[in-house]
């Protein structure tokens, strides 16, 4: 316990609070602020999204997250904006347009829907109905009004010139607050207390605190942290580079950082949209890299995504540092090569031969915000009609996040052909040991697995899809 | 929906329950599940738990002052375990602490000793043990085994539906302020005030009028919170009364989605016999209906199911049997529909598998049995004037039926790991409860000396919209903005012994009480007004809050004319009963007319499959449905467009899981999926039907939209089905649901290896 100093809507706060108590619960018990709502307490409704603006280095940053998630630990120095804040000059542009639209049934999920579009209207680089869409990805409504919700959006995107919403986002998210406030869509006094925000104060590390990166999954597994050591206020564990023949990314790089990292997406254009089906706008903006690695979920996406791009881990403790194959990191279910109080420092990803390509694919049962019932990550490298790279990583069929070594090795062995693909699709089914869980029996993860081999194929020599569909159901099919 | 509460929701204004401020000195209660799904209770020892400091008492069933029993009925379920605990979500006792989560972290420390048996949570299991709720119930018209001789083709097959957990945003909550002569208030989560009131009476032993409870606007009911919200109320009056303070009871979601009722899963055999052209003869229907621990709502739900039986088709001779089949789940519970999807999804799971089966096209089979004037159901009822026939043209030719039809077809030829497939579907639902005496309503409208208006009455708001049906239809009777009217709470000490807000009926039976209220104040105010004016009545009457004469307008306002009604002390609140006429059933002879009236429509739905991944998207919604001449059209969008989605994730998407010993593995939004802005389909085309067609409707001409629209779900399903069956080598459909990603590809690979 100790004071913390942060803003909420207008009002400066300080008290004192324990570092794992949820935002949430600050906010509707201490505060009195019930427009935020609870429907999960997981991060997978989105009835409790704030607005949360922090300093991050140079610049101050506001992203949608689910206060069910964020611990109180992480806000001293920052700025909470609810849907009370939002409405205290009067009916915004967003809500109007989803009234207008028809939206509201039973209201609860509403302001979390206001939230999250107000954040797209903070962040996006485009007045883009596709991206406001995407925007929503971690709001439920039961009543299912989707459709209305989509009405709402075309209108909220018709409303100001495109041009001149996307210049107004150019020189930086200030100049596009002050645009907002213009227009109402935030009161005025937002600016000035985004521009005085402090930097937030260095995480104090002791021994025995339990490193925390995101907490999506931390206060998903439990309802409290004891004494969390929060990374992503350690610097050394920031920022994203080029350094040698490797991108170098900090273990509390989020997910959203990643994916919007120009670094990132020049040398894997694939990856910004394969993020999309990994975590949910409000989970990708707090979920690390690091958090996703040393969860060591079977499933884990970032894992195979990581694991398929040959990286490996720089871990630190103390003044001693160690350098890791990330397929030597994981050691068995839930299980990673990592020492009492040692960080993952850096994630190395080295840098892909020209023409490599990324390629990911997940099915889960519902497209987004959901875990994979199998997920696959490859690196390949396709030159006249043969692999010269291969790098097949697996999730949800074995103990850890797995690369497929033979399947890898068999693609390199002779030219793509629906043959070829068929082949890799039943090599790998020979390497893996999925079990029947809530995701999916065995038998089916093991068809799965066989069938996203070829999606990444098909996708990397769409060709070869009519051939392999002709093979398939010929062959057996007579 | 309401601008005023629409803006208000999206500013986070509404108070649900667990958002109200609280009362000095409430406590907070949590619920002890059993530690065995079914089985003998031998004892609960709660003392380690009240030795943990901030716990004030832990109550179980020999703390109950009144009856220990929730069901209305039939004494089968009782309100906290005795000696049997019959279900994996059956409360033990209650734990009352200063907060939350000191009463949650009191529940493991209460030692509980039982014996647990092997639950049966298979209806058909349950069948063959003689485990039902009820004898089984038969609806027998024409000469169904007769018929079935002489069909041409005979179709024998088996339709399996799953539950649904109806995840309202808001859980079940419940706030109980114990009251001065040993009376309570409950503020519920409660689409059923008039039920939740009268079992906290019983439980408490206390006269209903000591019992008062009040509804707000609740986040989502669907169903879930008609009879499952009395048990959270009870309980938080049983603590609250016991210990003489205020206590709050919030289920969390994991609690919520482990302890209450669901969907009821179906398992149905059906057999349909058709002439050589495909005319319906004979339809025999066996529903083994999956009814839970207790009967909870299961028979009316069944009877539901068996009124709607033959779908939207005509079917001469037919014989529906339902089996409410007690297995050891949770009770099952209203939702959405109640009890009609399922039939829904066995008659078309037939003419699915007849169309298969006769290799003509299911619309062609569907449009040929379509219902139409003349016809009759099977209880009896001959059909007059019906918007069915009209709505399935309208859609086969404003969406152009026959071109996708091509175009799919073509799509097939051409694609590459990709099928598609569109179904249209028909629908026919009657309106009203399926128990006569709930058909009745009250409202109380009181206008003020100020001229504003308040009306209460026995429904509930949840998203569905009643309130502004109800405010529109007050307005336009009295003739005043609706800005002037204020829609009350629900409360029974205002509104007594209310129906629940279910059956699609909330606006027609209490928008209709309302409105004859707000008639009958309308005739006292013109009255005074044509006394001061010395005209006569007839000419007079109100007009956007001022008062008009012939016509034309007068110097009086709305206000001015019930100012003087004061004066002249003219009552200026009405209290008006209605019951809605003409329906009547004779249960044994399964005869007679159930329902006022009846809505139609018709769907196109369109999806894409991904025969490589076994994913699938909903490319298209459209649909032609009968609103009647609607008050809210902007809310009847909104529910036919919700119902579609809801009901395409019962079939496609959502699916609980029980471990054989009965533990919820999908008691989070983490393992249990609803549909999400994913899952909406790029085109959603919702068209009114424009028919001035006379006959009986609803509340001011319109027609009721809550449940109806959830059917289309299975046009979705259908398509989907298309989409499967346009790979491979053909294999015999199976009427299972949901069709998750997993049965897809299941099903693909079925068909590349030519084999089941």
């Amino acid at each position: 316990m100790g004071i913390s100093t942060f803003w909420v809507n207008q009002r400066r706060v300080s008290l004192s609070l324990s570092p794992s108590q949820r935002v949430v619960d600050l906010l509707r018990r201490d505060l009195s602020l019930v427009g935020t709502k609870e429907g999960c307490r997981e991060g997978d409704c989105g009835a409790c999204m704030i607005l949360w603006g922090r300093r991050e280095g140079a610049q101050t940053l506001y992203r949608s997250v689910n206060s069910c998630l964020l611990p109180a630990g992480e806000i001293d120095g920052s700025h909470i904006l609810t849907i009370e804040g939002l409405s205290a000059e009067g009916t915004t542009p967003v809500q109007k347009a989803l009234e207008e639209a028809g939206v509201v049934q039973c209201g609860f999920c509403s302001p979390g829907f206001v939230v999250a579009l107000t954040g797209f209207l903070l962040n996006s680089p485009r007045l883009d109905s596709s991206l406001a869409r995407e925007a929503l990805g971690g709001n439920l409504c039961r009543c299912t009004g989707y459709a209305s919700l989509g009405r709402g959006i075309e209108a909220l995107c018709s409303l100001w010139e495109k041009g001149e919403f996307e210049e107004s986002g150019r020189s930086g998210l200030l100049a596009r607050m002050e645009w907002l406030v213009a227009r109402k869509v935030l009161p005025p006094w937002v600016p000035s207390l985004a521009q005085a925000l402090p930097d937030p104060p260095p995480s104090s590390h002791r021994r025995g605190s339990l490193p925390v990166g995101g907490a999506t999954d931390l206060l998903v597994q439990r309802e409290t942290l004891s004494s969390p050591l929060f990374l992503s206020r350690k610097p050394s564990l920031q920022g994203i580079r080029r350094s040698g023949e490797f991108l170098s990314l900090g273990g509390g790089v989020n997910l959203e950082e990643f994916r919007l990292s120009p670094l990132v997406t020049d040398l894997f254009p694939e990856l910004s949209t394969a993020l999309l089906s990994v975590a949910s706008p409000p989970i990708r903006a707090r979920a690390t890299l690091a958090g996703n690695l040393v969860n060591a979920s079977p499933i884990g996406d970032l894992s195979l995504i990581l694991l398929s791009l040959g990286s490996s881990l720089r871990l630190v403790k103390g003044n001693s540092r160690r350098t890791l194959p990330l397929e030597r990191f994981f050691l068995a279910y839930r299980k990673v090569d990592l020492l009492p109080g040692e960080l993952v420092e850096r994630i190395l990803i080295p840098l892909p031969t020209e023409g490599s390509r990324l390629f990911f694919e997940k099915v889960s049962r519902r497209e987004r915000l959901d875990i994979a019932s199998v997920n696959l990550s490859a690196l390949l490298l396709l030159k006249e009609g043969r692999l010269e790279e291969a790098r097949l990583a697996a999730g949800g069929v074995a103990p850890v996040p797995l690369l497929l070594s033979k399947t890898s090795a068999l693609l390199l062995s002779s030219p793509l052909s629906p043959g070829l693909i068929r082949e890799a699709g039943e090599t790998a089914k020979g390497e893996v040991t999925p079990i029947d869980d809530v995701r999916g029996s065995a038998l089916y993860k093991t068809h799965l697995l066989g069938r996203l081999v070829a999606g990444v194929l098909l996708r990397l020599a769409p060709e070869q899809a009519p051939l392999l569909e002709n093979l398939v159901l010929e062959e057996k099919g007579g | 929906m309401d601008k005023k509460f629409s803006l208000a929701a999206l500013k986070g204004e509404p108070l649900y329950v667990v958002d109200f401020p609280l009362p000095e000195g409430t406590l907070f209660g949590a619920v002890l599940p059993p530690p065995v799904p079914c089985g003998e209770l031998l004892s609960i020892d709660p003392s380690a738990a009240l030795a943990l400091e901030g716990v004030k008492a832990v109550f179980t069933a020999k703390d109950i002052p009144g009856e220990n029993q929730v069901n209305d009925l039939a004494p089968d379920e009782p309100f906290l375990a005795e000696r049997r605990i019959l279900h994996p979500g059956h409360p033990l006792a209650l734990v009352v602490a200063e907060s939350e989560e000191i009463a949650r972290r009191a529940l493991p420390l209460i030692v509980v000793e039982a014996l647990g048996e092997r639950p049966v949570f298979d209806p058909r299991e349950a069948a063959l043990k003689g485990r039902l709720h009820a004898p089984p119930e038969v609806l027998s018209w024409g000469e169904p085994d007769k018929a079935w001789e002489d069909s041409f083709w005979k179709i024998q097959g088996r339709a399996d539906s799953g539950d649904q957990e109806h995840l309202y945003m808001e859980t079940q909550s419940a706030l109980a302020l114990p009251l001065p002569y040993g009376g309570v208030k409950v503020f519920s989560s409660t689409q059923s005030p008039g039920g939740t009131q009268k079992t906290v009476a019983r439980i408490l032993g206390l006269p209903m009028h000591l019992v008062t409870v009040e509804a707000f606007r609740l986040g989502g009911g669907f169903g879930g919170k008609e009879t499952n919200a009395n048990s959270w109320a009870a309980l938080a009056a049983l603590g609250a009364r016991l210990l003489n303070r205020p206590l709050r009871l919030s289920l969390n979601r994991r609690e919520d989605m482990a302890f209450t009722g669901k969907r009821h899963p179906y398992s149905t055999d059906y057999s349909l016999g058709l002439d050589r052209e495909g005319r319906i003869l004979s339809y025999r229907v066996l529903f083994h209906q999956d009814g839970g621990a207790a009967m909870d709502l299961s028979l009316s739900i069944l009877s539901r199911t068996l009124l709607h039986a033959t779908g939207a088709y005509r079917v001469p001779n037919g014989r529906a049997t339902g089996l409410s089949c007690r297995t050891d789940h949770v009770p099952r519970t209203a939702f959405r529909g109640f009890g009609a999807p399922q039939a829904f999804f066995a008659i078309e799971s037939a003419l699915f598998q007849a169309a298969e089966t006769m290799k003509v096209p299911l619309e062609e089979l569907k449009e040929r049995n379509l219902l139409r004037e003349g016809d009759t159901l099977p209880y009896g009822k001959t059909l007059g004037k019906e918007t069915l026939p009209a709505s399935w043209k309208k859609a086969k030719a404003l969406f152009r039926w026959e071109e996708t039809e091509a175009r799919i077809e073509e799509y097939n030829r051409s694609a590459s790991w990709s099928r598609k497939g569109a179904a249209l579907m028909p629908i026919h639902f009657g309106i009203a409860f399926t128990y006569t005496p709930l058909n009745q309503a009250s409202a109380l409208v009181n206008v003020y000396t100020d001229g504003s208006v308040s009306v209460s009455t026995g429904a509930v708001e949840m998203g569905q919209g009643v309130s502004v049906k109800i405010s529109r239809a007050v307005a336009e009777t009295l003739g005043i903005p609706p800005s002037r009217i204020r829609m009350e709470s629900t409360d029974t000490s205002r509104i007594a012994n209310s129906s629940p807000t279910a059956a699609s009926t909330g606006a027609d039976l209490n928008g209709e009480a309302a409105r004859r209220a707000a008639l009958l104040l309308k005739e006292r105010l013109l009255a005074v007004a044509a006394e001061l004016l010395g005209a006569s009545p007839e000419e007079l009457l109100f007009r956007r809050g001022l008062l008009e004469r012939g016509g034309k307008k007068t110097t009086w306002s709305w206000e001015r004319v019930v100012k003087e009604a004061y004066q002249k002390r003219v009552h200026l609140s009405a209290l008006v009963h209605y019951a809605t006429p003409a329906i009547w059933f004779d249960g044994k002879r399964e005869r007679g007319e159930p329902f006022s009236y009846y809505v139609s429509g018709t769907a196109l739905v369109e999806v894409t499959l991904d025969t490589l991944r076994g994913t699938f998207r909903t490319d298209r919604f459209q649909v032609v449905h009968d609103v009647g001449s609607t008050p809210a059209p902007e809310v009847d969008r909104g529910q036919i467009e919700g119902a579609f989605l809801q009901g395409l994730g019962w079939l496609t998407l959502e699916e609980s899981r029980v471990t054989p010993q009965g533990k919820m593995i999908t008691d989070t939004l983490t393992t249990y999926k609803v549909p999400d802005f994913s899952s909406c389909p790029g085109v959603v085309d919702v068209r009114f039907l424009e028919e001035e067609e006379g006959g009986v409707r609803g509340l001011l001409g319109s027609k009721a939209t809550g449940e109806p629209p959830f059917l289309y779900g299975i046009a979705g399903y259908q398509a989907l089905w298309k989409a499967i069956n346009a790979w491979g080598r053909p294999q015999p459909f199976q009427g299972i649901a949901p069709l998750t990603n997993e049965r897809l590809l299941n099903l693909l690979v079925q068909r590349e290896e030519g084999k089941p």
